[in-house]
């Protein structure tokens, strides 16, 4: 398997009483799997693709992505390897504002700058606009997100997600705020990411997301209730 | 896609904080360079007046001097025509002269060989000049029935050691006669006119002015013909001389000197009221030298006063720049270090994705530092154009002299080594004052957490 979660656990702590969001959750996901987890808000869907996604440290258990153990490395080494190997798409977009949308797709060149995954300039150039090209931005390389339509910006943030070719696709509600059409591009380019070997966890309450995904576990009070391990369809 | 693109394009997204940074290090830098300038201006400035005052007080010195060396001059000269004008003021006479009978007779009785005269002139005397050996008595003139004093003279004697002066009496050829003014106004001569005297025929040769002395009754002739008309061949009653212009007690400095050479002389000193004139003015050459002295002390002064009144304000400018320095320079890291935390706080969530995409610290370290550099350069360059404006301007407001406000001051103060260092200096101090402002901002940015912030939606 090239992702796991082995028991992890998480509880936030801060507010008048700790709030565990996670509760030895074990979930394996292998190569060509798109998993969709869907359960009601607040029931720690965020925190288990911000904690696969590298990015929230668990209290407790293991997450193992292609043999690493991610929360073991040191801050820099973890972003240069969720860099390199992960993808994601958050239903905000999150899209830099003052930057193109070429820019934009070409931001995660930038966590590979000086490592030895370095992307030449010119490659991952010609990548992004063949992505840009893909998701029928061509026309929009050069506009700036304030411009697009949330459909074409959540586009872009696809392509920013594919331009490293990640191993995994970590998306967030990522037809959220799109219409079905809109939508409709992103499941199939998640699809098609899948199809090409790459593994797609999407938290999704989105009916039509959940019916594009090879298998739907749900989650309740951080506790998966399906089985742990997925195959693909 | 590089950072560096990143740090420009934001810059140009978010313009007026970017301008707003610039501007405060312009200010920072403004001030380094107007206060240096300003106290450097200070420093020339005095420099400049001082080396002017010194050469118009030397210039007045060296006038004053000169005019006192010229009066000095001038009353010598002045000293020496009024001696030349009352005539020989010193006599050697024999010893045994009672110097009384000349005092009421006019004449001498007692006399010493006329070599007395060549012996003196061949001696170092320092005190006398112009020797004039001669024999003087008072007697009738028989011929036009009057009293005159007969003067015998044969012209001065030079002195071996001196340069040759102009004789105060010129010599009276053989043959001739000089007569005094009242003894010509009373008979009536005229110069050239033949006249008997004691048997012998004389040519008038010169008619005295009026002098109001024993000159006025005066018959001057050659020293030998009045020899042989006294009977006292090779025998002279005095030698007259011309006192030098001595400092002290001439009279008794003349008596050591001339008895060292003639044993058996004795020295009288005559005219003293004329004497004492010019030893008033030569008083008054003293005051004049001790006023120049005075002069020099109160130029001396007036320097030490202006360097002193150049050093309160030149302290008074540094002690300014002290203060203001400081606190413009907190105030400017101030405002850098809140604009860079505003910025930050502003581009949260795009620290947040960036985080996300996988840049690491060091990257977003550089993001705002890079952009704290920037605003160092662009502000420290301005900074120093304006601060050199600012100093002119400022240098000028506080200091009203005409020096400090002179074409060239400032041109010639930047190409000085002291203000040229400052002004390259100052650009990398506003770079490094720039990014330490930054850094507390710049550090919160990249230990941001992403989870947080993409939470946070």
């Amino acid at each position: 398997m090239w992702f796991k979660l082995e028991q992890v656990s998480k509880t936030y702590l801060g507010g008048d009483a700790p709030v565990p969001a996670l509760r030895e959750v074990s979930l394996q996901i292998d190569a060509g799997m798109f998993l969709a987890i869907r359960g009601p808000s607040g029931c720690g869907k965020s925190t288990l693709l911000l904690t696969a996604g590298t990015l929230l440290a668990p209290d407790q258990g293991d997450v193992v992505l292609g043999g690493e153990r991610p929360y073991q490395m040191s801050g820099d080494a973890r972003a240069t390897f969720r860099g390199r190997h992960l993808g994601f798409v958050f239903q905000q977009f999150h899209l830099v504002p003052y930057l193109s949308v070429l820019d934009n797709v070409l931001a995660p060149t930038l966590a590979l700058a000086d490592t030895p995954a370095a992307v030449d300039p010119r490659a991952a150039r010609d990548r992004g606009l063949e992505l840009l090209d893909r998701f029928g931005l061509a026309d929009r390389a050069g506009h700036t997100p304030a411009r697009l339509s949330s459909g074409e910006r959540q586009r872009c943030a696809l392509a920013r997600a594919l331009l490293n070719q990640p191993r995994m696709l970590l998306a967030d509600e990522p037809t959220g705020n799109l219409d079905s059409e809109n939508a409709e591009i992103v499941l199939a380019a998640m699809r098609d990411f899948v199809t090409s070997g790459g593994a797609v966890l999407l938290v999704t309450h989105d009916d039509r997301a959940a019916a594009a995904a090879d298998a739907t576990l749900w989650m309740n009070r951080g506790v998966l209730t399906q089985p742990e391990t997925v195959q693909a369809k | 896609m590089t950072l560096t693109h990143l740090i420009f394009r934001e810059i140009t997204h978010r313009k007026l904080n970017f301008l707003l940074a610039v501007m405060a290090v312009a200010i920072a830098a403004l001030a380094i360079v107007a206060a240096d300038l300003v106290v450097r201006r200070d420093a020339e400035v005095t420099r400049r007046i001082m080396v002017e005052k010194q050469s118009a007080t030397e210039a007045a010195i060296e006038d004053k001097v000169k005019a006192v060396a010229a009066a000095g001059a001038d009353l010598e000269d002045a000293i020496r025509l009024q001696m030349k004008g009352l005539g020989f003021n010193v006599l050697v006479l024999p010893e045994t002269q009672d110097a009384a009978e000349l005092h009421l007779k006019g004449s001498l009785t007692e006399t010493m060989p006329e070599s007395y005269a060549q012996k003196l002139a061949g001696s170092k005397i320092m005190t006398i000049n112009h020797l004039l050996p001669t024999v003087l008595k008072q007697m009738r003139w028989p011929e036009q029935d009057i009293d005159v004093v007969l003067y015998g003279t044969r012209g001065e004697v030079p002195l071996m050691h001196r340069d040759m002066k102009k004789p105060v009496l010129d010599a009276v050829k053989p043959g001739q006669m000089v007569v005094g003014h009242a003894i010509h106004t009373k008979l009536g001569f005229e110069v050239g006119q033949k006249v008997k005297f004691m048997d012998r025929e004389f040519t008038i040769s010169k008619l005295h002015p009026e002098r109001g002395s024993s000159d006025d009754v005066t018959l001057w002739i050659d020293l030998g013909q009045a020899q042989e008309i006294l009977g006292l061949q090779n025998l002279v009653h005095a030698i007259l001389a011309l006192e030098c212009e001595c400092a002290g007690d001439r009279i008794a400095q003349i008596r050591a000197e001339i008895s060292g050479i003639l044993p058996g002389t004795q020295v009288i000193e005559r005219y003293s009221q004329a004497l004492a004139r010019a030893e008033s003015r030569t008083k008054a050459k003293e005051v004049a030298e001790a006023s120049l002295a005075a002069e020099k002390l109160a130029g001396e002064a007036t320097l030490a006063r202006e360097l002193a009144s150049r050093t309160r304000l030149q302290r008074g400018h540094q002690q300014m720049a002290n203060f203001v320095l400081p606190l413009v320079l907190t105030l400017a890291a101030v405002a850098v270090g809140l604009l860079a935390y505003l910025n930050v706080r502003y581009r949260r969530e795009e620290i947040g994705i960036l985080r996300a995409l996988g840049l690491r610290t060091r990257q977003v370290m550089i993001v705002f530092l890079g952009k704290a550099a920037l605003s160092g350069v662009i502000g420290g360059v301005a900074g120093v154009v304006l601060g050199i404006g600012a100093g002119a301007v400022l240098g000028r407001l506080l200091d009203r002299t005409e020096v400090a406000s002179s074409v060239g001051l400032t041109e010639a103060l930047i190409a000085s080594p002291g203000l040229f260092v400052t002004l390259m200096a100052t650009p990398v101090l506003a770079v490094v004052l720039s990014t330490l402002s930054s850094w507390l901002a710049a550090t919160m940015a990249a230990s941001q957490d992403a989870a947080v912030v993409l939470q946070g939606e």
